[in-house]
Order: structure tokens, then C-alpha cells, then sequence
């Protein structure tokens, strides 16, 4: 009972995250043409793959929780 | 000319707006380009990580990525690492013999180094090498399929990953749906194989209180039960919405699932049976046995906002949850900001916070009032700090510099610590360096 209480305020938490930020963020129609920003370098959901690789490997196999941005394998030993 | 660099816009574009599938540690299945040159180029990456008094790795690591015509995409990622050190097996501090025998991921038998103080650890080294492919292919202006694989090879672990996509844009390519999965088959094969679940691993001499069902383990300790390789499969599945919001915001929503069948214990992992008669003393060593099937969920929202021409924020949140109890919340940030047009500092930040599996049980007790003395044996326990309720706790800075216009330079370092809400373990206090260069070929 408890946990689905604590599942019930994450997933509130989420939702609550995700409207604080679109509330401060006006959806616009964006043109394919007008997507000129979000083409940077600096707008890339994964920024730096090198490092996002590395930084999977890490927390996978330091904490128990995984994924979320994809899927991919079992893994590793992981020691 | 011009229609070369149209057509890499583009490539950026999709890319902006279509979902990222990456992989668990060992498998890199990720569509997107690198970020400074969109195709055809090389990623090289050394990677310096150390835990205080325990664990160090050296990772090297290179991404090729090629276009193939006008509608294919190959990528080629290759990794190697070598670790060495020492981590924590589950047991407890003690005063007692220290020198377990005990086989280690290198392959030979090992301990605690018979040092009291040493107990906790076990020393090893390892090497780990793996190798991804990955398939792009754009069948219409609006559907793009990727299929990959993958293998990661160590001295006692082998991961084969299988894994495909697809991403449809609608909605005059501000939105693109997600769905993709993958099915990885892993072998730990571990020194004589894995033992055997919640099996005694070793009995001190002062073991005056011991539940009955020890005995004859205990018994057997000289020639212990040992099985075959350890097996698993692991599928994951997963569906996600990338959204142009604006003109300076794109956001991501993933939910993905996995299921996980077969040996998910970890042979390496112990627990101590300490006795109160003793001073907390411990008696005897068991290893760890988890279920053998494993149920995860998560959600995952990412944005990324550039609130002016120079700067840019990544913001992301997961919620994971499975059946074994575990919870966590993962926070995450980037501050990255265009110091020059060749110069860039990013400032990066992480907080992960997760409950513990419900076996988690860091020593069990030996004594007549403890509910173990004469009960069955455990069918699942397991003292693996990373089971446990932890805070990891992550702060950093990168600075990358454009060489010319096709390479780019970037270095980082990062402190991660780790504590643990059982005082048994000490904090986990990590130092993280990378090097990346990219340039175009």
C-alpha cells in the first residue's frame, strides 16, 4: 500500500515537473524552416555520445536502477 | 554546396526531433550523430575512473559514424576497458578471519587479503571489450528503422544484444514517435561457475550459534556446490514522444519496460551471518541469491531549452520502479555555455536517489532470537550495496574547443560520491576524467 502511495507522488512529481516547465514555455508551430536553433550543436538531446555512453556505463553498474532513454543490452559484469 | 549543407541541416533536424535509443552500459545502439560534425566522422575517448580504496577503470573508446548514399546510415562503436582494484562483496567489517577463499572475475581465487580491515572487498581485475554495429535506414521522408548489434566480452561475462527502431515524424516533423526494442543474452561464467544460491560460503570456527540448515553446508565448504555458467535474457521494450515546442525547446517522454529472466544473481556478492552472542562476530559467509526473474519500469522526460544564442540547458528527470522493491528518482543537468565561437564550459549535475530491494538485507543474524536460526534457508538475500538505499550524488565541468572546422577537442572531470543509508558501508567517493576528440574524415 505504501509503495503504491510513493508510486502515485513520483508520478505526480513527474507530471508536476513537466507543467512547471511547460507553463514557462509557449508552444509554438515551429516551421521546418524555423528550426534553426534546436539544429545547434548546443540544442542536441544527447549532446555528447562518447561521454553518454560512458556515463551509462557508470550508473548501471553502480546503482539498480537502468534505462530510460533507450534500450540496450544486459551488459556487463559489472564488479 | 549549398545543397550539401541543406542536406545536413536536415539531418539535424530529424535528429533534433527524433528519439534517442540508447543502450544499457555494455551496448551503444544510439541513432543520433555525434554533435560536432553530423556524418562521416571519427569519436575517440580515454576515460579515467577511480574509486577511493576500491575500483579503477580505463576506458577506451572510438564511434565511427558513415553515410551510406542518401537514405543509410552506419555506425561502429568499439570500446575497451581495463579494471582493477577492489569492491565491496557484501560482507561486513570484522574481526575475524579475513581470508576467504573466493573467485574473483579474473578468474583465480582470491580474498579479502586476510586483512580484517579488507574483509568488505575483494580484489579482481578484469578487461572488458565490446563491439556495436548499427543500421540506419530512412525508407520514407517520415519513417526511419535502425537495427543494431552488439557484443561486450570480459575474462567471465558475455553480452549478445539484438535490438531494432523505428521513428515516424508527423505533425510537420515536430513530433516524432518512438518504439523500439531489444533482446540481450548474457553468460557469467565465473571461476568453477556460479555457486549455489543462499549457499554457505565459509563457516569460522567461532560459529557457536548457527541456524540447523548450516550444518550441512558447512559441511561441504572444502568442496563447495558449484553449477554451470550463470544465464540470462534480458528484453527491453520501449515508446517515446519527441516534441519541437518551440523555437528554443525540445522535450522528450519515454516510458520503457524490461523483463529479465534466468541467473540475475551476482556470484561474487556475499552476505555476513554475524552473531550478537559474539560481539556482532561474524560466524559465516553465505552467497547472495536474487529472484530469478526481474520486472522493470521507467519513465523518462528530458528537455532542452536554449534560452539565448550561446547557452543551452538539459534537464531530465526518470522515475524507475520493479518488482524486487526498488524505486529511484534520477535528476540531471547541463549548463552548457558558448564562451567563444570556438569555446565552450558546461557545468553538469546529478542526483539519484533509490530505495532498497526488499531482500536486501545487510548481514543476517546467527542468534536464537533471530528469526533465520532455525528457519528454512533464505530464498532471496543479497548485501550488494548497489540493492541498497543509497543517495549517489554527481557535480562536474567539461570544456570543449573547436580545432577547426571539422575537429573538436573536450575534457572533463567529475566527482561522484555514494553513501548508503546502511553506516556499514563507507562512502563511496569517486573521481571521473575524460578526454574526447571528434573530427571529420
Amino acid at each position: 500500500m505504501l509503495k503504491i502511495k510513493l508510486q502515485k507522488i513520483h508520478l505526480i512529481a513527474l507530471l508536476a515537473t513537466v507543467l512547471l516547465f511547460l507553463s514557462g514555455c509557449a508552444y509554438e508551430k515551429v516551421k521546418p524552416w524555423h528550426r534553426d536553433v534546436l539544429a545547434k550543436d548546443i540544442a542536441q538531446l544527447v549532446p555528447d555520445p562518447l561521454e553518454n555512453e560512458s556515463d551509462e556505463h557508470i550508473y548501471f553498474s553502480k546503482e539498480a536502477a537502468k534505462g530510460g532513454q533507450g534500450v540496450g543490452g544486459g551488459g556487463c559484469g559489472c564488479n | 554546396m549549398q545543397l550539401k549543407k541543406s542536406h545536413a541541416i536536415r539531418n539535424k533536424l530529424a535528429l533534433a526531433s527524433s528519439a534517442l535509443l540508447i543502450s544499457s552500459p555494455a551496448i551503444s545502439i544510439a541513432a543520433e550523430k555525434t554533435d560536432t560534425a553530423d556524418i562521416d566522422n571519427v569519436g575517440i575517448s580515454q576515460l579515467y575512473y577511480s574509486e577511493e580504496d576500491r575500483v579503477t577503470v580505463q576506458k577506451t573508446q572510438a564511434i565511427i559514424t558513415k553515410e551510406i548514399g542518401e537514405s543509410d546510415i552506419l555506425k561502429l562503436s568499439f570500446v575497451y576497458d581495463t579494471m582493477s582494484g577492489a569492491s565491496p562483496n557484501g560482507r561486513i567489517f570484522t574481526d575475524t578471519e579475513g581470508g576467504i577463499t573466493n573467485t574473483t572475475p579474473s578468474g583465480s581465487s582470491s580474498s579479502g587479503s586476510g586483512d580484517s580491515s579488507d574483509t568488505w572487498k575483494t580484489s579482481f581485475e578484469d578487461t572488458r571489450t565490446a563491439f556495436n554495429a548499427e543500421w540506419e535506414h530512412k525508407f520514407m521522408t517520415v519513417l526511419t528503422g535502425v537495427l543494431g548489434g552488439g557484443i561486450s566480452k570480459e575474462n567471465d561475462y558475455e553480452s549478445n544484444t539484438f535490438s531494432g527502431k523505428l521513428l515516424l515524424d508527423i505533425n510537420q516533423r515536430r513530433t516524432t514517435l518512438m518504439t523500439g526494442m531489444s533482446v540481450a543474452f548474457d553468460t557469467v561464467s565465473p571461476f568453477g561457475g556460479v555457486p549455489g544460491g543462499a549457499t554457505v560460503l565459509a563457516c569460522h570456527s567461532n560459529a557457536v550459534f548457527r541456524p540447523t540448515w548450516f550444518d550441512d553446508d558447512c559441511d561441504k565448504t572444502e568442496n563447495p556446490i558449484r553449477y554451470k555458467p550463470g544465464e540470462k535474457v534480458v528484453n527491453d521494450y520501449i515508446i517515446g514522444v519527441t516534441q519541437v515546442w518551440n523555437r528554443r525547446t525540445l522535450m522528450q517522454f519515454n516510458f520503457s519496460f524490461s523483463k529479465e529472466d534466468g541467473y540475475l544473481s551476482d556470484p561474487y556478492k556475499q552476505v555476513s551471518i554475524i552473531s550478537s552472542e559474539l560481539d556482532g562476530e561474524e560466524v559465516a559467509v553465505l552467497h547472495e541469491k536474487r529472484p530469478d526473474t526481474r520486472n522493470t519500469k521507467s519513465l523518462y522526460y528530458k528537455v532542452v531549452h536554449v534560452p539565448t544564442d550561446n547557452t543551452s540547458i538539459h534537464f531530465s528527470y526518470r522515475y524507475f520502479w520493479d518488482d524486487w522493491g526498488v524505486a529511484a528518482d534520477t535528476v540531471e543537468g547541463r549548463l552548457r555555455i558558448n564562451l567563444t565561437s570556438r569555446t565552450y564550459l558546461q557545468m553538469h549535475s546529478r542526483l539519484h536517489f533509490q530505495g532498497k530491494a526488499d531482500f536486501f538485507q545487510p548481514y543476517v543474524g546467527a542468534d536464537e532470537k533471530s528469526s533465520y536460526y532455525s528457519s528454512a534457508r533464505p530464498n532471496n538475500i543479497s548485501a550488494d550495496s548497489r540493492l541498497s538505499q543509497l543517495l549517489t550524488a554527481t557535480a562536474g565541468v567539461k570544456v570543449g574547443v573547436k580545432i577547426n572546422k571539422s575537429s573538436h577537442i573536450s575534457a572533463r572531470i567529475e566527482r561522484m560520491t555514494q553513501r548508503y543509508k546502511n553506516k556499514l558501508l563507507p562512502t563511496m567517493k569517486t573521481f571521473i576524467s575524460q578526454i574526447n576528440l571528434t573530427f571529420k574524415f
